[in-house]
């Protein structure tokens, strides 16, 4: 993948201008997308610079808009084909794009006394993006509130009942929003290091976006507090299922994927084998099977995805890929896309039929969606 | 399986010395590359465990300095004794902070050594609220192992001896001194007795030396060699990111800032950031020298082979004169010079060895394995 260095030029709020040559590499956007799925994720690129990426199924890179730093979780809006990538945590900024490239991207900044987590969520009617963020004077989480009908401003906040909110998603009844506060905080002046690990006090809340009240908080038991709940997903039949990454010593993990509600507290999946020690203590990413029988984690510090029946929560498959974390449901029933950093795109069934797409020059960062 | 640490380490040695010798006889190099379990025997063997060792001495005459403090009555000889084992401590911690696999990470022991970042000043607080309180069973022996891992270990002991605001340690006859003091000695035995057993917890005979030298289908934590190197060399790049992270990064965004602002860095009340920095660049030398990544730099990249040294060299030049640039001329040029410089010689380091040593010597680390989120 031939790159032009120039086009990535640093710091995203100028990069706008330079983000146009890259469109050229989408003019056949429409007729691919029609002939095959397509899939966005940030990634690191040869020259060590960060962009968006979306490719398709075919093996193709669409679009590549360049950003300044590496960025997390993308939000997606179906409906109109618009897209939002969080710069991960602590992050400075956002980058919300159309997918068939239709407009030019715009970037957003959280204000001065927050950041992002990585993670944002459209509202169902996508006039809205719901992010999670740090307070950085309080160290309290919080979820912003972006217009994402025009200039991106900031309409709103309200309190993510945790700290630390890593994944929000909107759930079905596109009123509540179910968050993943994960249990320690950043601080802007130290970069990654974790704050406050031991006295974490994790949870899931769900809260009603239209007050932002809290409906319900199942907390992680107080016995196990580093377990750290990152990232959510909703499967049609209305469970949530969270995969956790595990703050305290190798050894002591506990199983890392589970399922919550509204009215059901924090339950792991129990496996016949420690499945959280198997896995490395992380998880990196969840996903729910474009059918909806079948959740999948990736572990990528394990190498490893795991697929679990979402009924009973029993691993019923397993696919040995190094440093996999993006997970996102395939075009085929039962299939995932699960994105390594090595540049490889799998798209595996819960039968073991795989096919492997090889994207060179890119390392896929943490979190790839189907869009 | 009981396998005593001498044997083990002259196994793996021997092991590594067999594979090494064939492997360099073959390409007919002159640098040893070590194998995967002799890095990682190496780097347990003459890093981790001397340095826990030490680290756990330092504790030791720490405590008893402290006490001494309290016994003479804050005496000034007493407490510069004192100030001198915390500075020892502190300096041995900075050599091991970025090994934050195997005990240290059981039992919050890594943030009961060393509460930090501490952005809101949290131990601050808590450590004004014990004072405040003066509770007596928090000084019995063992006690303050229960409580608030900000109160437990350096960060809290920092504030009672380098509190310029308070009267000094041990000093004054009065209930709140004398409590004081005892909180003093009382923290300087619990970082003993953590330190210890850290220590008991790598060396014992099912501890987690053994446990990382003896991988294998029957060892839960580690499934091979590649495992457990894997384990050493993700330390190694955590500390360079430490480094960089906690020092020179929120220095320069603070001073570059419009207008400039300051930022509190580790240890900066007891004068001993510049100290503590150095000693972790020191051991991340040590260690890279341990695990003989250096004979692993790619043929076709020799210019790396003077690089490293060179980018070491220079960190460890341009750290000796960090304090007293922040002291003395902070936001100048001469600053901002050697603060990007070090950022340069961290990232370029860091970049080399992710990118071109570890994976010459099939230690493949992805983007998401070794810093995702």
């Amino acid at each position: 993948m031939a790159i032009d260095r120039r086009q990535f030029l640093i710091g995203s709020l100028v990069t706008l201008g330079a983000a146009r040559p890259a469109f050229a590499a989408a003019e056949n956007l429409g007729e691919a997308s029609a002939a095959s799925a397509l899939y966005a994720s940030g990634a690191r690129l040869r020259d060590g610079s960060y962009a968006v990426l979306v490719v398709a199924e075919d093996g193709r890179i669409l679009r590549r808009i360049p950003m300044s730093a590496r960025g997390h979780d993308i939000a997606v809006h179906h409906a109109s084909r618009r897209a939002v990538i969080f710069a991960r945590r602590p992050g400075f900024f956002a980058l919300a794009f159309d997918i068939e490239g239709a407009r030019e991207p715009q970037v957003f900044t959280p204000p001065a006394d927050r950041h992002f987590y990585g993670h944002g969520v459209f509202s169902n009617d996508g006039r809205l993006v719901y992010a999670t963020e740090h307070d950085v004077e309080t160290g309290e989480g919080v979820i912003g509130i972006y217009d994402a009908t025009g200039a991106w401003s900031r309409v709103g906040e309200f309190p993510s009942f945790g700290v630390g909110p890593h994944e929000a998603i909107v759930m079905s009844d596109g009123r509540t929003l179910a968050i993943a506060n994960g249990g320690f905080g950043n601080d802007p002046s130290t970069g990654r290091e974790s704050i406050g690990v031991a006295d974490m006090a994790p949870n899931v809340a769900f809260v009603d976006v239209t007050t932002g009240a809290l409906i319900a908080l199942q907390a992680v038991p107080s016995a196990i507090n580093l377990l750290s709940v990152r990232h959510l997903v909703e499967t049609p039949a209305g469970d949530v299922w969270f995969g956790s990454q595990w703050q305290g010593a190798l050894e002591d993990t506990p199983g890392l994927i589970g399922r919550v509600g509204r009215d059901k507290q924090l339950s792991l999946i129990e496996a016949s084998a420690p499945l959280g020690l198997a896995l490395k203590g992380y998880i990196g990413a969840v996903a729910v099977s474009g059918d909806g029988r079948l959740i999948a984690a990736s572990a990528p510090l394990a190498g490893r995805v795991v697929y679990a029946d979402a009924e009973t929560g029993r691993i019923v498959h397993e696919v040995a890929i190094k440093d996999s974390s993006g997970i996102t449901p395939a075009s085929a029933a039962g299939a995932f896309a699960m994105s390594t950093g090595k540049g490889i795109v799998r798209l595996e069934s819960d039968s073991g039929a795989a096919r492997q797409l090889q994207f060179a020059g890119a390392e896929f960062d943490n979190h790839l969606r189907r869009v | 399986m009981i396998i005593d640490r001498l044997s083990t380490s002259l196994l793996a040695t021997v092991l590594g010395l067999v594979a090494t010798t064939l492997a360099a006889g073959a390409a007919g190099a002159l640098p040893i590359r070590k194998t995967h379990a002799t890095m990682v025997a190496d780097t347990i063997d003459t890093f981790i465990v001397p340095r826990l060792e030490t680290f756990s001495d330092r504790t030791a005459a720490l405590a008893t300095a402290v006490e001494g403090v309290c016994k003479q009555a804050g005496s000034e000889a007493s407490r510069q004794k004192a100030q001198l084992a915390f500075a020892d401590t502190v300096r041995a911690w900075g050599g091991l902070d970025f090994i934050r696999f195997g005990p240290v990470a059981r039992e919050h022991r890594l943030e009961r050594i060393f509460f930090w970042p501490d952005p809101r000043g949290i131990a601050f607080r808590q450590m004004a609220s014990v004072l405040a309180a003066r509770k007596p069973e928090l000084l019995q022996p063992g006690a303050l192992a229960g409580q608030s891992v900000a109160i437990q270990g350096l960060t809290a002991l920092e504030i009672l001896l380098y509190d310029a605001k308070a009267a000094p340690l041990g000093a004054g006859t009065d209930e709140a001194s004398a409590y004081r003091c005892g909180l003093a000695a009382a923290i300087a035995a619990n970082l003993k007795t953590i330190a210890g057993e850290v220590v008991a917890g790598w060396t014992a005979p099912d501890g987690y030396r053994l446990k990382m030298l003896t991988p294998g289908s029957d060892n839960p934590l580690y499934k091979d060699a590649s495992e457990t190197v894997r384990e050493v060399m993700k330390a190694v790049t955590m500390g360079l990111e430490l480094c960089r992270d906690r020092f020179i990064v929120p220095e320069l965004t603070a001073v570059t800032a419009d207008p400039p602002r300051r930022v509190r860095l580790a240890f900066e009340g007891a004068g001993l950031t510049g100290a503590y920095l150095k000693s972790s660049l020191t051991a991340l030398r040590d260690l890279f020298d341990s695990l003989g990544l250096a004979a692993y730099v790619p043929a076709d990249k020799p210019w790396m082979t003077s690089f490293l040294p060179t980018s070491w060299n220079s960190l460890l030049a341009d750290v000796d004169r960090l304090d007293g640039l922040r002291a003395n001329e902070r936001g100048s040029e001469a600053h901002l010079h050697a603060l990007r410089k070090m950022r340069f010689d961290l990232s370029g380091i860091r970049q080399i060895i992710v990118k071109e040593l570890a994976l010459n010597a099939d230690i493949d680390m992805g983007l998401n394995e070794l810093d995702g989120d």
